[in-house]
């Protein structure tokens, strides 16, 4: 009761209080209820703007929620860095005396004469995606060879930023492979508003733009802030802002301008004339590409650019490495329209891995099949399967019998694959489709190797004198290799 | 009254400071920081000028230049090239460069000439060259691209060959650098793509009227220089600045590889788009007091050499000459109209020579040897045609440079002969020729001929006169290399 009372005559105080306030401040109590009203009429808006754009434009819905998720997300201050030839150029990539950083790993100035140089060129679907699997498939395979794959993709590259960064930077590490990984990236600045053939009319010096970092993520939080921002050709990316010059959305064109095939093909053969000059090999690698996504007019801005450089290698007799059809095969692996989730990053570094083996003139088996052939025709049906065969060196003498176990990429647990027959044996065959290959192969793997996966092999030796004991535990790259033959 | 005016202005300003002492304050305060600060100009002029001329020299050239720099005219941002010149502009079907457009599609009987380079190249020498060369006897016309950009490096210039000027497929590119791809060389942090030197463009860090009002003061302008601001504001907005005293003092080797790469590269790319590269080593000033700048152009140049050399590209030599002509120098590179003329004589006549398809060791041995054995004398060939039938003799008259009249040369008989031979020192090749032109045509010049036919009519009439590229041709001999080295033997 008591207490009833006090609880009352508080909440008579405060409203005293306040009407007091009110009487006192009529300004600030004004203040306030303006300030309510323009947020409630701004909630409004954007609930019916959202509604709106939801029902009516659905697409357009899509893509500004994409926006403001890409806004949050954004890191590009971090990521890229100013540079006066390139416009811009990743900041993992940095010089240090007497070689050159990409991430964690030192390329030297002065490539040692048993190492293999691979220096990848392309935009998104090259920057941190196969490289690093390439380098690891390639040097788990037999032989002295040391493979180094050198990651010179960026974000949003052209090939006009791939060549010059060939010229100024790539060149001087003397790649023996250039591996071309392009043609996403050509159709924005063909579809810009006044063409330029030196991208001058698409790609500007690094600048700041208008609206500050902060600024555009607090105001992507709408739905009707963003559509303003995209309509007014701003983009999610931060690094599209500052390096592309701003155009709005409607005066961007469908199709690509009259002429500008030209300037691909001339950088294509810029940079393949200087490859050649430094006696490295240009390795042509088309663009694979989501079928059901995309507008048909850029899908077919990279089938074009897919055939110049086809047609590139043709006349110069390069190899390709296509893995288009394969990827067609797993349209589940696709991210989007051409961005590949992590089993088409291995998918692309099987097949330029075989590719770049046969190269080198690595398969000793003439007989074969050649790599070159099979992945350089693009009417050339997939591959089915693969083919591996696991091979180590362990004292013979000693070892009654190997057991091979196999880990799948991202599983933590090995697996039993099979054993070997004698302690002499001291390789695996294991090969889709085929399992009579394998000496004694577990059930649940007789479909052998598939693409897109990644396996990591254990090899463990057990002793000839009873009682049978593990005398050896063979995992590393350097004990275990794997050669992966291309079939049909 | 003026006196109890006076006192009235007196009393007033009394009545002023006692009501206002703060606004009094500042006043004093600043006009002893004015005068404070005049005294230190006065005392650093004088200081400067009696202890390092030298420095009080480049002082008084910085104000001066600041004042005239037009950079934001001249210059603007480019994605891969950090800065191109406004002059150059594409067009519709092509690109203008300065008043002269070219389309991307070359006309079948024009041979295209790209000059490659830096501030010796820009607005200098290929002006000159496109009209020596469109005189030249046949048919060809010849178009001359000036693609040169004040302090462009060879970085620079391989990155445009390669984004812009092989769309316009030349027949003939001019390399022609050497000396700005030395401050690359010292500046701290090298980096073998240029990116520790050269910068994206930016507005500078001090607004331009900042530093307009600061460079009045001599003082103001050492500490711009001590912090390495330039008078150039292209080089404030290119160039990392980097204080003075960080420069390198010495030369690494390593530093010169990109040099020597971009050269290869270049060479492969022009010989890819069936072009042919000329290459043409830096002329410098040996009367240049920085021998450290001399160095390094000499370094770049032996480099342009022996690439060439290994790449089989024809190099043309214009320094030969111009050992002996530090007064066609500016400073350490640029040329007077002289220098640019006559460096336009050497390239018209490699250019000639490698259209014609003269073998390259013939092309070498007249660049790079004959020039150096005498390379003041000239050798023209003017010729023409017209209606023979009605032409008793031709008249020659000849203007040199920006003369204002065309004076009497010699003359040629009868209408049959088209031809008149120039030469330095024989002068008996022509049929009449004025003693005043017996020594020849001299180098560092362009000559203009006008040819007037005279009628066989009684009395003979100057029927008109032949001029121009498309009337008087003018054909430019070498000198004869047997009869010269056994001269010199």
């Amino acid at each position: 009761m008591r207490k009833g009372a006090h609880k009352g005559r508080a909440l008579h105080g405060m409203i005293r209080l306040l009407r007091v306030f009110i009487h006192r401040h009529p300004k600030i109590v004004n203040c306030v209820l303006v300030l309510l009203s323009l947020t409630f009429v701004f909630t409004v808006m954007e609930v019916v703007f959202r509604v709106y754009l939801q029902s009516q434009q659905p697409g357009v819905a899509r893509v500004i929620t994409k926006f403001g998720k890409w806004s949050s997300l954004d890191d590009t201050e971090l990521k890229f860095v100013s540079h006066p030839y390139l416009s811009y150029a990743p900041s993992e990539i940095k010089y240090d005396d007497g070689g050159l950083w990409i991430r964690e790993q030192f390329f030297s100035n002065k490539k040692s004469p048993d190492v293999v140089r691979i220096a990848c060129l392309g935009g998104s679907t090259t920057m941190r995606k196969y490289p690093a699997h390439l380098q690891r498939v390639l040097n788990r395979r037999p032989g002295n060879l040391k493979f180094e794959v050198m990651d010179f993709g960026c974000n949003g590259w052209t090939l006009m930023e791939s060549t010059i960064n060939f010229l100024i930077r790539v060149s001087a590490f003397q790649p023996d492979i250039v591996l071309l990984h392009h043609a996403a990236n050509e159709s924005p600045p063909r579809q810009w508003p006044n063409y330029k053939p030196d991208y001058s009319h698409f790609r500007k010096s690094w600048n700041n733009p208008r609206l500050g970092f902060f600024t555009r993520r607090v105001l992507s939080g709408s739905w009707m802030a963003s559509y303003l921002m995209w309509r007014s050709g701003l983009s999610a990316f931060e690094v599209q802002n500052l390096v592309i010059n701003r155009v709005q959305q409607d005066q961007i064109h469908g199709d690509p301008a009259p002429g500008s095939i030209e300037t691909i093909k001339q950088n294509l053969r810029h940079l393949a004339v200087m490859a050649q000059s430094i006696d490295a090999k240009l390795l042509v690698a088309p663009m694979p590409y989501y079928r059901k996504r995309g507008k048909p007019a850029i899908q077919q801005m990279i089938h074009e650019f897919n055939q110049c450089s086809r047609m590139l290698a043709r006349e110069r007799d390069l190899p390709i490495a296509e893995t288009d059809a394969l990827m067609q095969q797993h349209t589940d692996w696709f991210a989007d329209w051409v961005h590949v989730k992590e089993n088409g990053d291995f998918l692309k570094a099987q097949v330029y891995a075989m590719v770049i083996w046969d190269m080198l003139g690595l398969y000793p088996e003439k007989e074969e099949i050649s790599p070159i052939k099979i992945f350089g025709c693009e009417e050339t049906a997939a591959p089915l399967g693969r083919d591996l065969e696991i091979q180590w060196e362990f004292d013979a003498a000693k070892t009654k019998e190997f057991i091979i176990s196999v880990r799948k990429e991202k599983e933590k647990e090995f697996k039993v694959l099979g054993r070997t027959p004698s302690g002499n044996e001291q390789s695996f065959r294991w090969k889709s489709g085929a399992p009579q290959l394998s000496y004694s192969l577990d059930e649940q793997f007789v479909e052998g190797p598939q693409f897109g996966h990644d396996y990591y092999f254990k090899v463990v030796a057990i002793s000839n004198e009873y009682p049978h004991k593990v005398i050896g535990h063979l995992t590393s790259k350097h004990e275990v290799k794997t050669l992966e033959r291309p079939w049909q | 009254m003026a006196m109890s005016m006076g006192n009235k202005m007196i009393h007033f300003l009394r009545a002023f400071s006692k009501r206002h002492p703060l606004f009094i304050n500042t006043i004093l305060l600043v006009v002893t920081v004015l005068v404070v600060c005049m005294v230190l100009e006065i005392g650093f002029r004088i200081i400067i000028r009696s202890w390092r001329p030298q420095n009080a020299q480049a002082i008084y050239k910085f104000t001066q230049a600041v004042a005239k720099d037009d950079t934001r005219l001249r210059f603007e941002a480019h994605p891969y090239l950090s800065y191109a010149p406004t002059k150059i502009r594409y067009k519709d079907n092509g690109i203008r460069i300065g008043k002269d457009e070219f389309s991307y599609i070359k006309p079948p009987d024009v041979i295209r000439v790209a000059c490659l380079g830096g501030s010796t190249t820009m607005n200098q020498y290929p002006a000159a060259l496109a009209k020596l060369l469109n005189r030249w006897p046949g048919d060809k016309r010849f178009e001359v691209m000036d693609f040169g950009c004040d302090a462009w490096t060879l970085m620079e210039s391989t990155i445009n060959y390669m984004i812009r000027v092989a769309a316009f497929a030349p027949d003939v590119v001019i390399v022609h650098h050497g000396v700005n791809d030395g401050p690359p060389r010292i500046w701290p942090d090298f980096k073998p793509d240029y990116s520790h030197f050269r910068i994206a463009w930016r507005e500078s860090g001090m607004p331009r009227f900042m530093s307009r009002i600061i460079a009045r003061s001599w003082l103001g302008v050492f500490c711009m220089q001590r912090l390495g601001i330039s008078h150039f504001d292209i080089s404030n907005s290119t160039v990392r600045r980097v204080p003075l005293k960080d420069l390198k003092r010495k030369l690494d080797p390593e530093s010169l590889l990109p040099y020597e790469h971009n050269l290869r590269m270049l060479s492969t790319m022009v010989q890819s788009n069936g072009g042919q590269l000329i290459a043409a080593p830096m002329a410098y000033n040996r009367k240049h007091n920085n021998s450290f700048d001399q160095v390094r152009i000499q370094e770049c140049n032996r480099v342009t050499r022996s690439v060439a050399e290994q790449l089989g590209v024809q190099v043309v030599e214009t320094d030969l000459l111009m050992k002996n002509k530090p007064e066609w120098f500016l400073d350490l590179v640029h040329l007077n109209a002289m220098g640019n003329n006559y460096k336009a004589q050497v390239f018209s006549m490699a250019v000639w020579d490698m259209v014609n398809g003269e073998s390259i060791d013939n092309r070498a041995k007249r660049y790079v040897q004959c020039t150096a054995a005498n390379p003041e004398a000239r050798d023209l060939e003017i010729s023409w045609d017209y209606d023979e039938d009605i032409v008793r003799e031709y008249h020659v008259y000849v203007r040199r440079d920006d003369e204002n009249k065309h004076r009497y040369l010699g003359r040629t008989y009868p209408g049959t002969s088209k031809t008149y031979r120039w030469k330095s020192g024989e002068p008996q090749l022509a049929p009449v020729m004025k003693p005043e032109f017996y020594d020849g045509a001299e180098c560092g010049h362009i000559y203009d001929f006008r040819v007037y036919p005279i009628s066989k009519s009684d009395p003979p009439k100057v029927l008109k006169y032949l001029s121009g590229g498309d009337e008087v041709k003018v054909f430019e001999r070498h000198h004869d290399l047997e009869a010269r080295s056994a001269d010199n033997g």
